[in-house]
């Protein structure tokens, strides 16, 4: 009897559901269009983005054309009577461009003519965001297995220079060899580490930490590198700075990368004689901290400054993978903070990443 | 020496940067240039006014909410107040300029976006407890800034009572 009375209910609960109500309802555009491509209905959900449109042509509503596109399905439909799916950039009000597959379906009359042509918009946005994603995975492996084989390469020859130094009992050819070696181990377990970070989405564990503190541990990881290098490296920590809340792994990562990049620029400047990196932890204002990472290398041109942060941009040749600078700007997003650049050819670069105490 | 066309004056209304618009109306005056008289406020949001082409991908040029077009109005109005009238009789060009931002960085971007030929400002600007920012202006636009840089120390002979 209960399953009885249930199946009863149903009609009942849905009898005030129009037609027209379950099109308004659709979370898609839904427009019937004749064959002048003017629209003859939209659904509620195309009139709170287009407004009512109805007798204006498709074309002047969603493209803003005066003209009718040249691979319209809807036109198609009207052709052949059959469905046609196609993809269009649609401009919105607010000016957002939004991906679209398009469907048209034909409204066929009993005389078995095309009388209207349902045309139907979902957006793909989102779908397209998981497309590039791939697409950028794709590049990813092509760039860094070249990298990864460049540094295996240069492994090689470090290793072959121990042995011709263990073969001829020569400690200064090993100790050679030896610093190849262990060059190209942090470069790897750097760009490893790098890849890691950005291949796999991890909320980040924020904790109660001083940012002096957290640029002290970063610059430590990086005094024997710039000794190595005979670069100065720099700290201007603020001890003053109050606790605040951060993820430590990524800021150490966000700020090694940084710091990485200054000294391997400066390395690669051979205009100057002497080279300094500058790491300083300091308030930005009352309510928001920043790190900076200054160096006297050699700059970088206005290209270069505008393709920074766009994935696997690098312009330090086949030893730049360019994902240093892409998880720098990760970090510094899922921290809600902000990035700003400095730079002038020739002199140097300043990068400062800002945050909210 | 290249023509100097665009000078520009930047003041935090500090007594640094009076010393600094005597000297930039004095270079104005010489060179017959165009005087840009530049105020940057900080920000309430740094993290999220990010106008400066050079932030990362969040930092879409917003435009800046009426709230702050209206500071940006009133501070447009205090620099003529505090500037017009020694302007008036004695540069033939100048205008006010006032943006939100970090100084050195919005600075730096003016200069690049105006052909500026020579920045002007004060050494040190407000006395720094009362600083909006630790950010070190002056150093760091005269490092990275495209064009010559002239930076303003004052007389401190007056204050100290040498």
């Amino acid at each position: 009897m209960g399953k009885m009375k249930k199946k009863q209910s149903k009609p009942s609960q849905f009898h005030d559901l129009t037609f027209k109500s379950v099109l308004d309802a659709l979370p898609c555009y839904l427009t019937i269009q004749d064959a002048d491509l003017n629209i003859l209905f939209a659904n509620q959900t195309f009139r709170n983005d287009f407004g009512d449109a109805v007798g204006q042509s498709c074309y002047n509503v969603f493209q803003s054309s005066e003209h009718k596109c040249r691979k319209c399905p809807v036109q198609k439909t009207f052709i052949d009577k059959k469905v046609h799916i196609a993809e269009e950039t649609i401009l919105l009000k607010d000016g957002s461009s939004n991906e679209m597959i398009v469907y048209s379906a034909p409204l066929v009359s009993l005389t078995g003519n095309v009388t209207a042509v349902i045309k139907m918009l979902t957006n793909v946005n989102m779908i397209k965001e998981v497309q590039k994603e791939l697409v950028t995975l794709g590049q990813s492996f092509a760039v860094l297995t070249h990298d990864l084989k460049n540094m295996l390469e240069v492994l090689e020859g470090g290793s072959y220079v121990i042995e011709e130094g263990i073969k001829d009992n020569d400690m200064a050819l090993t100790s050679k060899g030896w610093h190849i070696v262990r060059k190209n181990i942090h470069e790897i377990s750097r760009v490893t580490q790098n890849i890691l970070y950005s291949s796999k989405k991890r909320p980040p564990k924020f904790q109660k930490v001083k940012p002096n503190e957290i640029a002290r541990r970063a610059v430590e990881l990086f005094q024997e590198k710039a000794g190595t290098l005979e670069i100065q490296l720099i700290s201007q920590l603020n001890p003053a700075l109050p606790y605040t809340t951060m993820d430590v792994p990524s800021i150490i990562r966000m700020l090694s990368n940084l710091i990485w990049n200054a000294l391997e620029a400066c390395d690669k400047d051979k205009r100057k004689t002497s080279h300094s990196v500058f790491v300083r932890a300091e308030f930005y204002n009352n309510d928001f901290y920043m790190f900076e990472v200054e160096d006297n290398a050699h700059g970088m041109s206005e290209s270069t400054e505008a393709n920074l942060f766009k994935e696997f941009f690098s312009n330090k040749g086949d030893s730049g993978t360019g994902l240093g600078l892409m998880v720098v700007d990760r970090i510094v997003k899922n921290h809600k903070g902000k990035i700003e650049v400095l730079t002038k050819p020739e002199i140097g670069s300043l990068f400062r990443t800002i945050f909210k105490a | 020496m290249p023509e100097t066309r665009n000078i520009l004056i930047c003041t935090d209304f500090s007594k640094h940067a009076d010393t600094a618009f005597i000297h930039a109306m004095d270079q104005a005056k010489k060179y017959k240039a165009k005087l840009h008289i530049f105020h940057v406020i900080m920000p309430s949001d740094p993290c999220r006014n990010s106008n400066s082409k050079n932030s990362s991908g969040h930092g879409n040029s917003n435009e800046p909410a009426e709230s702050e077009n209206n500071v940006v109005q009133q501070t447009i109005g205090a620099l003529k107040q505090k500037y017009i009238d020694r302007l008036k009789n004695n540069i033939k060009e100048y205008a006010f300029f006032v943006k939100i931002g970090t100084p050195d960085v919005e600075i730096v971007q003016y200069a690049k976006e105006k052909n500026i030929d020579v920045i002007i400002l004060g050494a040190l600007g407000i006395p720094e407890k009362d600083r909006a920012t630790r950010v070190r202006t002056a150093a760091n636009v005269s490092k990275f800034a495209p064009c010559q840089v002239i930076v303003i120390q004052m007389n401190t002979r007056d204050s100290f009572g040498i």
